[in-house]
């Protein structure tokens, strides 16, 4: 859309705000499921003209990230073959020109370590997954899981951006951002795109705003963290002693005196901050609404566990990562920090298992019988998997670590169009691909692709370049599209 | 001609003035190339047909001019008059998809407007013209136009540009919104009440110019400038990578804001921040300035690639440097040529190399990474020479009696004897181990060790096999402790192995201490984490076999390299840096093992004389435990004949066993002196600064690889600009200089644009980091041309372009006008009216702030930590964040400590940058969460308590406090229905807090026993919370 033609579309939209100041939280009073028709054509984050290109599989996405780098072997990648090899000296060839981090390359020896867990084969298609596992286990019938995920990238830092934008270095928006600025938003009363982090353990290795934010793309457009100490929102309550009718009170002040400074400059961007501040006490409750489980019966806590009913914990997040996406949030992203297991698999692995593995599965099953699986693209990994040999010399199955590897590992799709089953192949000692690479350009290609979206051609102009979320790269993998 | 309120007219304006006429302006063209048709083709063409060798199809170039108008096999490419004979034109409107230009897969289309435009330049004769940014401004006399609304040359372009356009610019804005912007645009914060009152009543003609001159000349100007030059200059408190850690660069902050402050010239500030290291005799600030090119974030994580890391940091410093004072976008070149600017590969790397020569390692360190100085505020450097002194005249008292001292001790030499054991330095000893035989906390692991003669008595001897188990009271070196560790050592080869270790649970968490020989090296680590060392350092000079050496390091206690002298022989020894880290882990009892560690090969050679103290020692008693020779050898020697080192334990062993106690006093005088002015020292905070290393030569990269390099190239500039001056030295300084030559086209209209941005809210060119070829010719390219050459005219006077944009009757436009003008011009390119967009985040949260009467008005100092919401920080890193205390939270938002991984929040709201890299664009955006954070976030509450108070305190009916705090966010009077309005509103408020008191308290939450009518009060808060949120108080009107 030509600048012009952009802006004039703006000020309808700004008048059609304008109209509906009379009395403000009006339409907070209305529907809060922003779903509805009426909503979708007013206050939504609106996006880019033109998008979608053509038919969407998926109308939103929900991320589950696994921060720190899950390892494959004691997940989904099963690799009887190490039991063999098990305590021996990863051979150099295999190896190859792999860089390590500093935290083994010093090391003496590299010995193999197997998995200490179980695999056993599950649902029609007979996919072996771990012991870890025993819910997702129960919906593998759902899941694309592609063994063949690739990552340059060895330091959580530059691999976790990079699985976020695209580029190991700050400075490219991230992908929540850049589908709430190609599709917009579908609900008038939340955001687009929305954060929320989970911690594993206590000194988790640390994440970064840039992981969700816009970059050179308007602000309004990074993602909103949810789920703070004391409120959900930043800043979402009202200051102690403004009750809700004095806040609406002053709202309509405010609202009444930016229209006679409106009658007197013209100004649309007037209109704009009334209608943003309309947004904001509309937020003041329908965050309060959307964070309220109490209304969710037994069953939902049987199904994500009960500990679902903690705010901050991953379950929460997964059950609010439903309750968004029914209220028309694009793009759900989840950070679930504390994989990182360096010294102590036996122990890491089930405490970060057993705190997401079961509302991970409760997701995809209530979202497919709220029928909304099918247009809802649920992708599930981290920004790298974990080293087939021990991180220190002397390991036992008692006690040993694993260290990042971004050459080979696993990440799983659902729902959104994508064809359940597994893609791509790992060696027999989960180092490197075997067959059908997929990197995280591929990945993203295929997510836009789903939206309906070619990712070629989201671009935006930054610099006096066309910037685009796959950089120059990206292949839509279309053997795993149903 | 001129309006007759002009009072100062500048010189330079006059000058122009007399040579109207001269050289009269162009009509333009109703299509022009640089206007209309180059950022068509730059779009659409330039990928495959544009500056880079390595895309370029058909071997057509269509960004120079010989290959737009060559000849192609099918014709002419361009065929001036005959646009259907012109096969650009052909391609571009062919309807045939194989044919059709941009080919399909190129994802993109000219429209149907601009394919017209291009015929219709063709048409008209496809007059050439080169980039206009790239051409140095003509020289073009001031449009001559007769209007009494004309105020200076600004004025006249504008009216010039309007000629053939609807509206007519408007008149002054009210006198209350004049003062408002005006204080706004200058000093970042609103005007006081009385300022308001006395421009008001002040009808001399020039009572705008004197406010004008009264605000650039308050330090809160500086201030103000300052916010988007620590935006330019990605200015941040930490590093910005995995760990994020601390840094200081506040007092290159305190630079910028002076120099903004003394109206340092543009060209110095330049020359000064980009290469201040390398003019003659560089004074401190001049090195200090340097810091600019240091802000960048630098990376520190366990797969860090040292030499991928100084790659990146030379091509942000090139990057920054050339967005900041060229506006052009260089980065891509760094891959390959440049897709739509002439900048090739090899030109970029040209460039790089003079940003690519500071000794750095590639690994930032906790505190500030070397090059860096240390930098004292005016302040310190006071003390300093006072505490300097104080040591000068220690010295000169000792020295007085150093003949009579020198003899006694002569004396006493004389008559000590061959069995002399005056104990060595034994103040902080924690252990001394002579190693003459087995020791009393020691035993033998894997054998025995041997004993051989070593430099005192014998010394302990390994294999690689046997070693030395001390229990686990020997040794415990912790990061926040002081401490000295000293012995010698002789090395049978230059193999690897550990001398020393104490390490807990070392197969997985390598936490305490490692002294081992490394590759040739001698290395130390006291890791404090795993895979986080306090410090971890190798000597650079390397240890020959068979040879006695004494090492010792001495810790202070801070836990960051800067802790730590490290001594070879008595010598401090340069060493590198290996890591470096905030983490101070715990204190560890663990068995100390010599010749030994669980991890890496054995010890083969001696050790010898192992010492550690509970203390740092100074290098003089280093120097003295480095002596070989015994008291009563030393004591035969002529005084000539001894180094000094050997003269020191003399004098030390003197002092301690012989000397009278006035000796002793003048001794401890000089040492307490010598202590006080070490100690200060540590107190004076270090700035990253640039240093220049001649001796790094520089490559291209191949794909923009850090390893794959390239030819070797010279610092050069790229051809499209003017040549670099063979008189220049081939280095930064020279670089700096060629920037602020009068001949470069870009750097006074880059900078010129800025600042009209910093007032109109946009630039003349939108992107003002993008001056290359896909910037359009902006529509006032003659006033950016005009005013650019008045800076350097000017001598780069800053508060002179200021000054004349200001005062210019374009700027002090009325900013209200009709929705349809606001619909035609949005972005207010005609400047038919002033300026009218809301304000920054640092603004916003100042002018709050200062309304409620908060604002704390010190300039300069160190970061501050304003009330964020509780456990940001914690849940996504491992830090809490600490509030700072007292007026510290009160501070401008220029101080407040800027995390890059998680920005200030309400500044991050509010569309702040997040200091990753450079930027100088505005982004401007309106959303509900900002609504959120000026209702709710604390800061912005505490203003509403503030000025809440302040209304109720105004003397007066509710009505005039009403009125009084109106006019406090707006400077103006408000109107009948406005006062009525609050007044509805305070009433309504009230009524609710009267029937609910404890709510009234909880929002005034006033200082307790203080006799106040808290629901009034409470009523006021309500109302200054709505006066805050008004979008004429977010606005500059």
């Amino acid at each position: 859309m030509n600048p012009l033609a952009e802006h004039q579309s703006l000020l309808s939209r700004r008048c059609f705000f304008g109209r509906m100041t009379g009395g403000v939280g009006a339409a907070a009073l209305g529907s809060l499921l922003g779903r509805d028709a009426a909503a979708r054509n007013s206050a939504t984050l609106p996006g880019r003209s033109g998008f979608p290109q053509f038919a969407p599989k998926a109308k939103r996405v929900i991320f589950l990230f696994q921060h720190g780098g899950p390892s494959q072997m004691e997940t989904f990648d099963y690799k009887p073959y190490l039991e063999t090899v098990h305590g021996k000296e990863i051979p150099k060839s295999v190896i190859g020109d792999q860089r390590l981090t500093g935290m083994t390359a010093g090391q003496v020896a590299f010995p193999v370590m197997a998995s200490p867990w179980k695999f056993s084969q599950h649902g029609q298609n007979g996919s072996w997954v771990s012991e870890l596992m025993p819910h997702t286990a129960g919906v593998i019938d759902d899941l694309c899981v592609i063994k063949s995920m690739t990552t340059p990238q060895i330091d959580h830092d530059a691999a976790a951006t990079f699985m976020q934008t695209c580029m190991q270095f700050p400075g490219r928006p991230s992908a929540g951002a850049w589908v709430a600025y190609g599709l917009g938003g579908e609900s008038e009363n939340l955001p687009a795109f929305v954060v929320m982090v989970s911690n594993g353990k206590p000194s988790s290795i640390p994440i970064y705003d840039r992981m969700w934010g816009s970059s050179f793309l308007p602000s309004k457009f990074q993602g909103v963290r949810f789920g703070g100490v004391n409120e959900s929102v930043l800043y979402l309550n009202n200051p102690k002693g403004m009750s809700r009718a004095a806040r609406k009170r002053t709202l309509d002040e405010i609202t009444k005196l930016n229209e006679l400074n409106y009658q007197e400059y013209r100004d649309p961007e007037i209109l704009t901050r009334i209608a943003q501040y309309e947004m904001a006490f509309r937020m003041q409750t329908s965050v309060p609404e959307l964070v309220d489980i109490s209304k969710e019966g037994q069953g939902t806590f049987d199904l994500y566990g009960e500990n679902a009913r903690e705010p901050g914990t991953y379950a929460y997040n997964c059950l609010l990562a439903r309750r968004l996406v029914e209220r028309g949030t694009r793009f759900v992203q989840l950070f679930h920090r504390g994989w990182d297991a360096h010294f102590d698999i036996p122990t890491d692995m089930p405490r970060q298992s057993g705190q997401t593995d079961q509302a991970t599965a409760a997701l995809i099953s209530d979202l497919k019988a709220r029928g909304l699986l099918d247009d809802t693209l649920i992708i599930w990994g981290g920004e790298f998997g974990r080293s087939v040999f021990s991180q220190g010399s002397n390991p036992s199955h008692a006690k040993f670590g694993r260290d990042h590897h971004g050459r080979c590992f696993t990440m799983w799709m659902a729902g959104g169009g994508v064809k359940a089953g597994s893609f791509g192949e790992s060696d027999e000692w989960s180092f490197n691909v075997k067959s059908n690479p997929v990197s995280v350009y591929d990945l993203y290609a295929t997510m836009f692709h789903q939206l309906g979206i070619d990712h070629e051609t989201l671009t935006h102009r930054f610099q006096g370049r066309d910037y685009r979320m796959t950089d120059l790269y990206g292949r839509v993998v279309k053997e795993i599209l149903a | 001609m001129f309006h007759l309120m002009l009072v100062r007219l500048p010189i330079s304006i006059l000058f122009v003035i007399a040579t109207l006429g001269l050289c009269p302006a162009d009509a333009p063209a109703a299509v022009e190339f640089n206007r209309d048709i180059r950022p068509i083709l730059a779009d659409n063409c330039f990928e495959c047909h544009g500056p880079d060798a390595g895309s370029r199809k058909a071997g057509l170039r269509l960004d120079l001019k010989d290959g737009l108008f060559s000849s192609v096999k099918e014709g002419k490419t361009v065929a001036p008059g005959r646009p259907d004979e012109s096969r650009i034109y052909q391609r571009m409107s062919s309807t045939d998809a194989d044919e059709r230009m941009p080919p399909v897969e190129a994802h993109r289309r000219p429209t149907l407007a601009q394919i017209d435009l291009v015929r219709q330049w063709i048409e008209s004769g496809a007059v050439y013209e080169e980039h206009w940014a790239f051409t140095a401004p003509g020289r073009r006399a001031l449009p001559g136009i007769d209007s009494d609304w004309v105020r200076n040359g600004i004025d006249l372009h504008v009216l010039k540009g309007l000629e053939g356009e609807d509206p007519v610019p408007n008149g002054d804005a009210r006198r209350e919104t004049l003062i408002r912007r005006l204080s706004l645009d200058l000093r970042g914060l609103p005007p006081t009440i009385e300022e308001v009152d006395t421009f008001l009543a002040d009808e001399r003609p020039d009572a705008y110019e004197r406010i004008v001159e009264s605000f650039l000349a308050s330090p809160r100007y500086g201030e103000h400038l300052a916010w988007s030059w620590m935006e330019a200059a990605r200015f941040s408190d930490t590093d910005g990578f995995q760990s994020d850690a601390r840094r200081h660069m506040w007092r290159w902050r305190e630079w910028v804001i002076e120099a903004f402050n003394n109206n340092m010239p543009y060209d110095q500030f330049t020359i000064e921040q980009l290469a201040g290291d390398l003019l003659l005799n560089p004074t401190l600030d001049q090195i200090l300035a340097t810091g600019f090119n240091r802000n960048h974030r630098y990376d520190k994580g366990s797969g860090t690639i040292q030499a991928e890391s100084v790659f990146e940091n030379a091509m942000d410093r090139l990057e920054t440097t050339s967005t900041v004072w060229l506006g052009l976008t260089v980065g891509c070149a760094r891959c390959h040529d440049h897709k739509f600017d002439p900048i090739s590969s090899r030109e970029y790397y040209e460039m790089l190399a003079f940003f690519d020569k500071v000794p750095e390692n590639g690994q930032a360190i906790l505190f500030n990474s070397h090059p860096r100085m240390k930098t004292p505020t005016m302040e310190q450097g006071k003390t300093l020479d006072a505490l300097e002194k104080n040591v000068a005249s220690a010295r000169k008292a000792l020295a007085a009696h150093e003949a009579k001292i020198a003899s006694l001790q002569r004396a006493w030499e004389q008559r000590i004897d061959s069995g002399w054991d005056g104990k060595l330095l034994p103040d902080g000893l924690a252990s001394h181990f002579p190693l003459d035989g087995p020791e009393p906390k020691g035993k033998f692991r894997n054998g025995r060790v041997k004993f051989v003669r070593g430099v005192k008595g014998r010394a302990m001897k390994f294999d690689g096999e046997a070693y030395y188990e001390f229990d686990n009271t020997v040794g415990n070196l912790w990061a926040r402790d002081k401490f000295t560790v000293s012995f010698w050592f002789k090395l049978a080869d230059l193999e690897d192995g550990v001398l020393l270790s104490e390490l807990d649970d070392p197969q997985d968490y390598r936490m305490g201490t490692v002294i081992e020989m490394k590759d040739g090296k001698l290395r130390f680590m006291l890791s404090a984490r795993w895979n986080y060392a306090v410090s971890w350092f190798e000597l650079k000079q390397k240890p020959r076999p068979n040879r006695w050496y004494h090492f010792a390091v001495t810790c202070d206690g801070r836990v960051q390299m800067l802790a730590y002298h490290v001594y070879l022989n008595g010598r401090e020894t340069p060493i590198r840096v290996i890591q470096d880290s905030a983490v101070d882990g715990k204190k560890i009892k663990e068995p100390l093992y010599l010749g030994y560690s669980e991890l890496w090969p054995g010890f083969r050679g001696a050790i010898d004389e192992l010492r550690f103290y509970r203390r740092d020692l100074s290098a003089e008693e280093v120097g003295v435990l480095s002596v070989r020779q015994s008291v009563p050898t030393i004591a035969r020697k002529p005084i000539n004949k001894r180094s000094n080192a050997e003269g020191d334990l003399m004098r030390s062993q003197y002092l301690r066993h012989a000397a009278k106690v006035d000796a002793r006093a003048l001794v401890k005088r000089l040492r307490d002196a010598e202590k006080a002015l070490q100690n200060f020292r540590k107190e004076i905070p270090t700035t990253m600064v640039m240093v220049e290393d001649p001796s790094r030569l520089s490559h291209m990269r191949i794909q923009g690889q850090f390893d794959q390099l390239g030819e070797r190239v010279r610092a050069s500039t790229p051809a499209v600009l003017p040549a670099f001056d063979e008189s220049l030295p081939r280095n930064r300084l020279g670089f700096a200089r060629w920037l602020v030559d009068p001949r470069n086209p870009l750097t006074a209209r880059v900078t010129v644009n800025r600042v009209w941005q910093h007032f109109f809210g946009r630039g003349f060119v939108d992107a003002p980091e993008n001056f290359g070829m896909q910037s359009a010719r902006p529509r006032q390219l003659e006033l950016l041309n005009w005013l650019s050459h008045q800076f350097v005219d000017s001598g780069w006077d800053l508060k002179e372009l200021v000054r004349s944009i200001v005062t210019s009757s374009t700027y002090r436009q009325d900013s209200r006008t009709t929705a349809e003008r606001w619909s035609e011009d949005p972005a207010n390119q005609l400047l038919a009216r002033g300026p009218r967009h809301r304000l920054s985040a640092a603004v916003i949260r100042d002018q709050a702030l200062a309304l409620g009467g908060l604002l704390e008005g010190s300039v300069g100092g160190d970061s501050v930590f304003p009330h964020q919401p509780k456990g940001l920080w914690r849940l996504t890193s491992n830090r809490a964040y600490q509030p700072s205390k007292g007026k510290d939270l009160y501070r401008r938002s220029l101080y407040t400590y800027w995390r890059r991984a998680i920005a200030p929040p309400s500044m991050f709201l509010f569309d702040a940058p997040d200091r990753e890299f450079c930027n100088v664009a505005v982004k401007r955006t309106n959303t509900p969460l900002q609504a959120l954070a000026a209702l709710n976030e604390r800061g912005f509450v505490e203003a509403a308590r503030g000025l809440g108070m302040r209304m109720y305190r105004q003397e007066g009916f509710v009505k005039d406090r009403l009125r009084f705090g109106f006019r406090l966010v707006s400077a103006r009077n408000a109107t009948e229905r406005e006062i009525d309005l609050l007044i509805r509103a305070w009433r309504s408020h009230r009524a609710e807090f009267a029937a609910d008191r404890s709510a009234a308290v909880e929002l005034a939450n006033p200082e307790p026993a203080r006799n106040l009518n808290n629901v009034d009060l409470a009523a006021y808060t309500a109302v200054a919370n709505v006066l805050l949120n008004l979008d004429k108080t977010l606005t500059k009107e």
